[in-house]
C-alpha cells in the first residue's frame, strides 16, 4: 500500500515556496541594511570582510533557495532520471573549494594585518595600557613617564585601600604608574594603543563593538594586542565571556580624546 | 515479541525490556519529556532578555529560589541558559536521534534480529535515565543549578565563590555528564558491532541507508571524542574537591582573597572540552543529514544523487571534525599560528558540506516529489543546512570571528545549523517511522500545520539573532540594556521572544498529534511510504504483537 501525497506544483508546495521566498526577501533586506556599529578604529578590514561575505553567502543562499522554490513549483513533465555524474560532482566540489580557499586566504591576510598593528609611526610609539579584568569591573593602568609598569602582587590586593590590582608601591617603577578610576579608560585618537590584558579571577573578554576588538582575558595568561582608535567620542566596553552573575553589568567606558589633550584628560580623571 | 520470550509480564516487556525497539522508544520518550523542560528554560531566558525588569508573577512564586519579588535573579538566569544548553544538546537531541532512532532502526535497517549486545543496550538506556535524573536534580541543589554555561569554563566552574551555581549544582552537572558519556559509549559500541558484524550477509555497506551510515560515523565519533570530556570532567572534579590545579593558574584573586594553588591553565579545559564539543556538533548533525538523504530518496523515487560521494562526504566530515575544535577559541589568546591551522581545517570541512547540498539539489531536480510531512521536514533541513552552513563560514574566518565571537550571531548560527537541523530531524524521523513504532500513521494535516508554523517561527526566532550579533549584542547577558549601544535592539529582542513563544506553542501541535495518533491514527500497512529500505520489509509491530 502506498498513500497519496501532495505533489510539487500543488498547493502545499506553493505554501512552502511562498514562505521560503518571504524568508529570503526578508533576510536579504535585513542584511543589506547597514548593521555594524559605526566604526571608530583602524579595523575597517573586518567590515570589508563582512561585506564580502554578505555578497558571497548571499549568492549561495539565494541560489540554493531559488532551486528549492523552483523544485517545489515546477511539476516535471518527463521523468528524466539523471545518473550519478562524476564530472559534475568534481566540478562543484572544486568550485566550492576555490571559493572557500579564497575566503580563507583573505581572512589570513586580514588577521595578520590586524595582529601586526602599526608599530612606530613618525617616531610615535604605541600607547601601552594594562587592562586587568575582575568580577565585575575593569581596571586600567598606564605605565607613566618611565614606560615601565610597576610590580604587582596578588597578596597586595586590598579593595579597602583601593589597590584593586595589587600594585607594589615600594617598587620604584610603580611610582609614576597611573591607575585610572575603575571602569573608565581614556585613549588618544589617532595613536596606536597596545593593550596588555589579564584577568584576576575568571575568564572575561574585552569587547568594544565600535573598535571591532575582542580578546579573552585568560587568567594566568597575558594577552597583548593593538588597535588605533580613530574617532574621538565615548564608547562602551563590554565583557563578552560569561563571568558570573554580574557578567551583564561588567561595562566599561572608553573616552577617546584628541591625542594632544590625552595627558591632560588622564590627569583630570585621576585627581 | 511475546512469542520470542516466554510471555513476560508487562514490566519486563515495556520497562526492563532487552528489545531494541522498546529501548529505542524509551530513549525517545525520555528525550521528549526532557525537551519540555529544556524548552521552558529557553522561554524563561528569552522573556528575561526581552523585558529585563519583567515581573514573572506566578512563575516566580512557583520557583521562589530563582526570583526576588517577582524579578529574576541574575544567577538563576545563568543557571537557566546553562541547563537549557546541556539538556537540549545531550539529553534531548543526542538521546532522541541516536538512542531513539539508532536503537530502533539500526537492527531493522541492517536486517539483524536485535542489537549485538541487548543487555549492554538496556544498561545504556538505564544509565542515560539515571544521568537525566542527576542533571535535573542539579536544580534542587541548595545554591541552584550549575551556572557556568554548557561549556563549564574554569575557573568559573571550579571556584565555589565565583557563582552560586558552582557549588553542589556544578558537581551534579559533572556527574551527570560522566554518566551520560558512559551510556553513550555503551550504545556506540553496540551500534558499531551491530552494523559491522550482524549485517545481513547479502547487504553490502554501500547498500546501507545513509541514516545507518550516519549512525556508524556517529558511534565512532562518540567513542573517540567523549573520553576527552570524561577525563576533563574528572580533572575538574579533582580541581574542585581534591586541591589539584589542572585548570587553575597561580595568583588568582577572588573577592579580595588570594586563591591557593595554581600552575594549571584554563585553556587546557577549552581544548579538552572542544575536542569533544565539536564532534558532538556533528554527532547531532549527521543523523539528520543521513535521514534527509534517505527521505529525498524515498519521496523522489530515486536513489540519492551521488550516493557514494554522500558516504565519503560524511566520512570526511567525521574525520575532520576532530581537527577543527580550535575555531571555538580564536579570541582566547592561543597562538595565532594555531588559529590559522584551525581556520584551514574549518575551511576544509565546509567543502563536503557543500557537496552534500549540491547532491541534494540534483536529487530533487526535475523529479515528481511526494510532499508528505517527513519530506517537508527534510526540505526544511535542506534550507537550515544552507543558511546555518553559510553563517558558519563567516565564523570560520578569524577576522570576522573577532567581531562576532560570543555574540547573539553565534547563538543564531548554532541554533539554525546544529539545533535546528537536529530538531527537524527528530520531527522528520518520528513522523516517518511512527508506523514502525506504533503501527499507525500520524495525522498528515496536523503534521503539515506543525511543520509550516515551526518553519516560520524557527527562522523568525533565530534569524534576527544574527542581526543582533552584528550590532554587537553579547550572549549570556541577563540585561542587555545595561549597555547604551544595545538599547535600540529592544524591539528586535522582543520580536525574537514573541517568535520563540509562538514556536513553543506550535510544538503543542506535535505532542497532540503524537498522542492522538497513538490511538486514533490511521492503521498503516506494512510500507505506507513506499520505501525501499529494509526496515519496511518486515510486518509492523502491531501485527507482531497481536
Amino acid at each position: 500500500m502506498s498513500l497519496e501525497f501532495p505533489r510539487n506544483g500543488g498547493q502545499v508546495a506553493r505554501i512552502l515556496a511562498t514562505l521560503t521566498a518571504l524568508f529570503v526577501a526578508w533576510s536579504a533586506y535585513a542584511l543589506a541594511t547597514p548593521s555594524l556599529p559605526p566604526l571608530a578604529a583602524d579595523r575597517g578590514r573586518i567590515d570589508t570582510a563582512i561585506a564580502l561575505n554578505i555578497v558571497i553567502s548571499g549568492i549561495v543562499f539565494l541560489g540554493a533557495h531559488i532551486v528549492l522554490i523552483v523544485v517545489l513549483l515546477r511539476s516535471p513533465r518527463e521523468a528524466r532520471i539523471p545518473r550519478d555524474n562524476v564530472r559534475v560532482e568534481v566540478l562543484w566540489t572544486a568550485l566550492t573549494a576555490i571559493v572557500l580557499v579564497a575566503l580563507l586566504l583573505n581572512s589570513e591576510i586580514d588577521a595578520r594585518a590586524l595582529a601586526q598593528g602599526r608599530g612606530q609611526v613618525d617616531g610615535e610609539a604605541p600607547a601601552v595600557v594594562e587592562v586587568v579584568a575582575q568580577q565585575f569591573v575593569w581596571n586600567f593602568r598606564l605605565p607613566g613617564d618611565d614606560g615601565i609598569f610597576g610590580r604587582t602582587d596578588p597578596q597586595l590586593v586590598d579593595p579597602a585601600e583601593l589597590n584593586f590590582i595589587g600594585l607594589d608601591k615600594k617598587d620604584p617603577a610603580a611610582e609614576d604608574d597611573i591607575v585610572l578610576p575603575q571602569g573608565l579608560l581614556i585613549l588618544p585618537a589617532g595613536r596606536e594603543v597596545r593593550i596588555r590584558l589579564r584577568s584576576m579571577d575568571v575568564i572575561h573578554s574585552f569587547f568594544v563593538a565600535a573598535f571591532r576588538v575582542k580578546r579573552d582575558a585568560m587568567p594566568g595568561l597575558a594577552g597583548e594586542f593593538s588597535f588605533t582608535p580613530t574617532t574621538p567620542g565615548s564608547f562602551e566596553l563590554a565583557c563578552a565571556e560569561h563571568c558570573g552573575l554580574g557578567h551583564y553589568r561588567m561595562r566599561g567606558v572608553i573616552e577617546v580624546v584628541p591625542k594632544t589633550e590625552w595627558a591632560t584628560k588622564v590627569r583630570e580623571a585621576t585627581q | 515479541m511475546s512469542g520470542v520470550r516466554n510471555s513476560p509480564g508487562a514490566l519486563a516487556r515495556y520497562v526492563f525490556s532487552l528489545d531494541h525497539r522498546v529501548i529505542g522508544l524509551q530513549y525517545l520518550m525520555t528525550a521528549m519529556g526532557l525537551a519540555l523542560v529544556g524548552g521552558l528554560l529557553a522561554l524563561l531566558v528569552r522573556i528575561q532578555i526581552a523585558w529585563p525588569d519583567h515581573d514573572f508573577g506566578f512563575v516566580a512564586r512557583m520557583l521562589p529560589q530563582g526570583f526576588d519579588e517577582g524579578i529574576m535573579k541574575p544567577e538563576f538566569y545563568a543557571a537557566l541558559f546553562t541547563m537549557h544548553g546541556t539538556i537540549m544538546i545531550f539529553f534531548v537531541l543526542s538521546a532522541a536521534l541516536i538512542g531513539g532512532f539508532g536503537n530502533f532502526l539500526i537492527p531493522l535497517q541492517v536486517g539483524a534480529r536485535d542489537m549485538a549486545f541487548p543487555r549492554l543496550n538496556a544498561l545504556s538506556y538505564w544509565i542515560y535515565a539515571l544521568s537525566s535524573v542527576v542533571i535535573l536534580s542539579s536544580f534542587f541543589a541548595p545554591s541552584g543549578a550549575a551556572a557556568s554555561g554548557w561549556t563549564a569554563y574554569p575557573p568559573l566552574s571550579v571556584l565555589k565563590g565565583a557563582i552560586p551555581g558552582s557549588n553542589l549544582g556544578q558537581d551534579l552537572w559533572l556527574v551527570a555528564m560522566a554518566l551520560f558519556i558512559v551510556s553513550f559509549t555503551l550504545g556506540g559500541l553496540n551500534f558499531l558491532a551491530t552494523i559491522l558484524a550482524l549485517r545481513r550477509p547479502d547487504l553490502s555497506l554501500m547498500d546501507l541507508p545513509l541514516f545507518t551510515w550516519s549512525m556508524l560515523f556517529v558511534a565512532t565519533l562518540g567513542l573517540l571524542a567523549f573520553p576527552s570530556l570524561t577525563a576533563a570532567s574528572l580533572m575538574l572534579l579533582l580541581d574542585r574537591h581534591a586541591g589539584t590545579s589542572f585548570f587553575m593558574p597561580m595568583g588568582l584573586v577572588l573577592s579580595g582573597e588570594v586563591v591557593p594553588g595554581g600552575g594549571g591553565s584554563p585553556l587546557l579545559w577549552q581544548h579538552l572540552f572542544w575536542f569533544l564539543g565539536h564532534p558532538e556538533v556533528y554527532i547531532l548533525m549527521l543523523p539528520s543529514l543521513g535521514l534527509t538523504s534517505d527521505l529525498f530518496s524515498v519521496f523522489t523515487g530515486r536513489r540519492v544523487f551521488g550516493y557514494r560521494s554522500m558516504v565519503y562526504a560524511m566520512a570526511f566530515i567525521s574525520g575532520m571534525s576532530f581537527l577543527v575544535w580550535g575555531h571555538h577559541m580564536f579570541v582566547s589568546g592561543m597562538s595565532p599560528f594555531l588559529g590559522s591551522a584551525f581556520a584551514v581545517t574549518t575551511t576544509l570541512i565546509a567543502v563536503p558540506s557543500g557537496v552534500k547540498v549540491f547532491n541534494w539539489m540534483a536529487t530533487l531536480w526535475n523529479r515528481p516529489l511526494r510532499l508528505s510531512t517527513p519530506m517537508l521536514w527534510a526540505l526544511g533541513i535542506f534550507s537550515l543546512f544552507v543558511t546555518g552552513g553559510l553563517s558558519g563560514i563567516w565564523l570560520g574566518q578569524t577576522q570576522i570571528d573577532i567581531q562576532l565571537h560570543d555574540t547573539a550571531f553565534v547563538v543564531g548560527h548554532f541554533h539554525i545549523i546544529m539545533a535546528g537541523a537536529a530538531l527537524f530531524g527528530v520531527f522528520a524521523g518520528v513522523h516517518y517511522w511512527f508506523p514502525l513504532f506504533f503501527g499507525r500513521l500520524m495525522d498528515e494535516r496536523l503534521g503539515r500545520a506543525h511543520f509550516f508554523l515551526t518553519f516560520v517561527f524557527y527562522y523568525a526566532t533565530f534569524f534576527p539573532m544574527h542581526l543582533a550579533g552584528l550590532r554587537g549584542q553579547v550572549r549570556r547577558v541577563y540585561d542587555p540594556y545595561q549597555y547604551e549601544y544595545l538599547k535600540p535592539l529592544a524591539s528586535m529582542n522582543a520580536f525574537i521572544t514573541w517568535a520563540a513563544v509562538l514556536l513553543a506553542v506550535t510544538q503543542l501541535l506535535f505532542f497532540f498529534n503524537f498522542f492522538r495518533s497513538l490511538r486514533a491514527g490511521t492503521r498503516a500497512g506494512s510500507n505506507p511510504w513506499g520505501a525501499g529500505t529494509l526496515e519496511w520489509s518486515e510486518p509492523g509491530p502491531a501485527e507482531v504483537i497481536t
